[in-house]
């Protein structure tokens, strides 16, 4: 395996150990396709050996990206920087990237062995058999080298395409959706393997997806793309708890909005009114320049208890009336409809003590940790992401369907 | 539903023994039989063909069989100038073919994998000499060979050839070429390959089946011309037009022989590609 971590670049012939080596610099990218503007001024550095994931619904410009990365399309503005070398104008065929591409793009016509073998006969390398050998290892596809790629599943044709890409020690690996193919058991393992791989070679891998419970699971830090351009950048966990707009806040899990206003500080809170009630936000996780807000907290962080228990200081509280819940095993969903607000509350309660449901009608207060709440400009759209993250996330909430009915009711609120 | 259909009287419902008698047999057999008769319909010409080159004339015209005799087969060259036509048009479509397959290759794969200006204009284009009737073609064929300065002979007739067999070759492989994915040529790009590589190591072996079936195409075109050669073939006589000549004082049955060559030829290469073909999978497997 230690042969395999000593990256070597032949498109790139650069001073050793310099600061930033294996950096992915993107500078000002824009990419347009007649009058669309696909991605928009994008600035984006990729630390050496991280697994960055791009993460956004489909048409945000993610994979226009990661095709600009690795020449497939050619910026119309910008620079692309890899260890500090400018590769904007250098041809795929030269770019020291591999990708693993969303159909795969195996070739039909060769065995896995001479698919894998690929890139390191076009760049007339030694110990081929020995190299292809090793990672189809790795990659457990020994036994099939001498099929062809249509005999292969669709999770083996998958490691084929990661193989066949990391077989060359790119500097950066691109994934396009790898793993879009596949159905969910596969996906998890191979999500697993991916980042088991990535932390064995150390390699830079930029990941492209829509889904945003795969990307949180392996990435070490998230870009959320929307429109062409960067929401916002953190690791998994700061991207959750902290979102910055409404897009990431209901793009990554699910968020309650609700519409307030700045009423003064105290000490290291904002204090905000919501529906009438204060509501208290710290200081550092305010993300508006206006009074009008969009006060928003995760509904796994609210516990829900019966109206009139004794009020804790250090919680916010929001009463309202039980309208809906449903059981989903590991915990219960709550529809709370706030009085003043047109969008009722989500608030999920885990499984964990005796007791029966609260019934529909029940007046409740809504409580939850000062910290778990967060602020947004209350300019922006409160739907912006919503129904375009993928996939039924276990733990995390989904009332779609009530939020439908609760819009239906009350009309588009804008 | 199910319980109306099951209150329905029996003679009501949509059943009689007789009609299923009838259907079944009709079910069973009349697709062989129809089957059958086309296959007889479409291979009773080259029977024909077969039959007759073992015929004995009576007189000059072979057209009723009269006497078996191995003759013509041992005899092939025996009519004058027949095994020269022969060669003749062998040469022509053998060039014919591989020109017109890589000029045909080439165009196929710019016009499907680039987008350039005059593009739609020149997927037409290309067809063009396809839809044209030949013997307009062959006839302003003529005059452009004389104004230019041509000769008329085996290069005119090689040129115009090479001409209308290209549209041939140019649509199969189109079609064989928008089966592929187009990612496999960036793949190839992203693996290291030069356009020139990729193009050898990927997209050439994966067209492979269509221009194999271009240039055969090609080479069956430019065999059988007969109205545009027609035109332009000055004192040069291939074999459509030896066939053509000969018609009017009676074809020797050694055409047969020689169109019976052909077809056993073919038969033989189809038969060997299949198995082939066959062989490859199954080791693959």
């Amino acid at each position: 395996m230690t042969e395999v971590i000593t990256a070597e670049s032949e498109g790139l012939k650069q001073a050793t150990a310099l600061p930033g080596e294996g950096d992915l610099d993107l500078r000002g990218l824009v990419k347009r396709y007649g009058k669309n503007t696909v991605v928009d001024h994008l600035d984006l550095t990729i630390p050496s050996g991280q697994l960055f994931a791009l993460l956004g619904p489909s048409g945000c410009g993610k994979t226009t990206t990661l095709r600009m990365v690795a020449g497939l399309e050619h910026p119309d503005e910008g620079q692309i920087h890899l260890s500090g070398t400018d590769i904007t104008q250098l041809r795929t065929f030269r770019r020291p990237v591999n990708t693993v591409f969303q159909s795969y793009a195996l070739f039909p016509h060769l065995t896995i062995f001479e698919n894998v073998a690929f890139g390191l006969r076009e760049r007339r390398k030694k110990d081929i058999k020995a190299k292809v050998s090793r990672i189809l290892e790795t990659v457990e596809l020994q036994a099939m080298a001498h099929r062809k790629p249509a005999q292969l599943s669709g999770g083996q044709q998958q490691r084929v395409a990661l193989a066949r890409a990391l077989v060359n020690e790119p500097q950066v690996l691109l994934l396009d959706e790898p793993l879009g193919a596949l159905d969910m058991k596969l996906r998890r393992q191979m999500q697993y393997q991916i980042k088991q791989i990535q932390n064995e070679l150390g390699l830079t891998f930029l990941h492209v997806t829509h889904d945003q419970e795969e990307a949180m699971t392996m990435a070490d830090k998230i870009a959320v793309m929307n429109n062409g351009r960067i929401e916002q950048m953190g690791a998994p966990e700061e991207l959750y708890e902290s979102p910055r707009t409404a897009f990431v806040a209901n793009f990554l899990g699910s968020s309650n909005l609700l519409e307030g206003e700045v009423r003064g500080t105290d000490g290291d809170v904002v204090v905000t009114e919501v529906v009438g009630q204060q509501v208290r936000v710290p200081k550092d996780r305010v993300h508006s320049a206006h009074q009008s807000v969009f006060v928003g907290v995760r509904p796994e962080k609210i516990h829900v208890v019966e109206h009139g228990t004794a009020p804790d200081p250090s919680e916010n509280e929001i009463s309202g009336i039980v309208l809906d819940s449903s059981f989903i095993g590991i915990g219960t969903e709550y529809v709370v409809t706030v009085a003043g607000s047109f969008e009722p509350m989500k608030a999920f309660v885990q499984n964990r003590s005796a007791g029966a449901r609260l019934a529909p009608g029940t007046p409740v207060s809504l409580r939850w940790q000062i910290p778990f709440t967060f602020a947004l400009d209350g300019h922006e759209d409160p739907h912006a992401g919503e129904g375009s993250a993928v996939g039924p996330a276990t733990g995390h909430i989904s009332v779609d369907a009530d939020e439908m009915s609760a819009r239906a009711k009350h009309g588009p609120r804008k | 539903m199910t319980r109306e259909t099951a209150q329905r009287p029996v003679s009501q419902l949509n059943y009689s023994p007789k009609r299923e008698r009838i259907s079944g047999f009709f079910g069973r057999h009349i697709i062989r039989v129809i089957g059958a008769l086309a296959t007889v319909y479409l291979l009773l010409p080259i029977a024909v063909i077969i039959v007759m080159s073992l015929n004995k004339p009576a007189g000059r015209y072979n057209f009723t069989f009269n006497e078996f005799t191995l003759d013509n087969w041992t005899n092939m060259c025996g009519p004058y100038g027949l095994c020269s036509s022969v060669t003749l048009s062998l040469q022509i479509a053998l060039a014919a073919a591989v020109a017109a397959t890589v000029i045909g290759v080439l165009a196929a794969y710019s016009l499907s994998r680039f987008r350039f200006r005059g593009h739609g204009s020149a997927n037409i284009l290309v067809l063009l000499p396809m839809t044209m009737p030949e013997v307009v073609l062959g006839a302003s064929l003529l005059t452009l060979y004389v104004n230019v300065g041509i000769p008329l002979g085996p290069l005119a007739i090689l040129l115009a050839h090479i001409m209308f067999c290209i549209s041939f070759v140019i649509i199969v492989v189109k079609a064989r070429l928008a089966m592929l994915d187009a990612n496999l040529t960036e793949a190839a790009a992203d693996l290291y390959a030069t356009p020139w590589r990729a193009f050898k190591r990927v997209t050439l072996p994966l067209a492979a089946p269509g221009i194999l079936a271009g240039a055969v195409l090609a080479f069956a075109l430019s065999f059988d011309d007969f109205i545009i050669t027609n035109f332009n073939s000055g004192n040069a006589m291939t074999f459509p037009m030896y066939v053509w000549g000969a018609a009017k004082r009676g074809v020797p049955p050694q055409v047969n022989v020689i169109a019976t060559v052909i077809f056993l030829i073919v038969m033989v290469l189809a038969v060997t590609m299949s198995i082939v073909a066959t062989v490859r999978e199954n080791r693959s497997r």
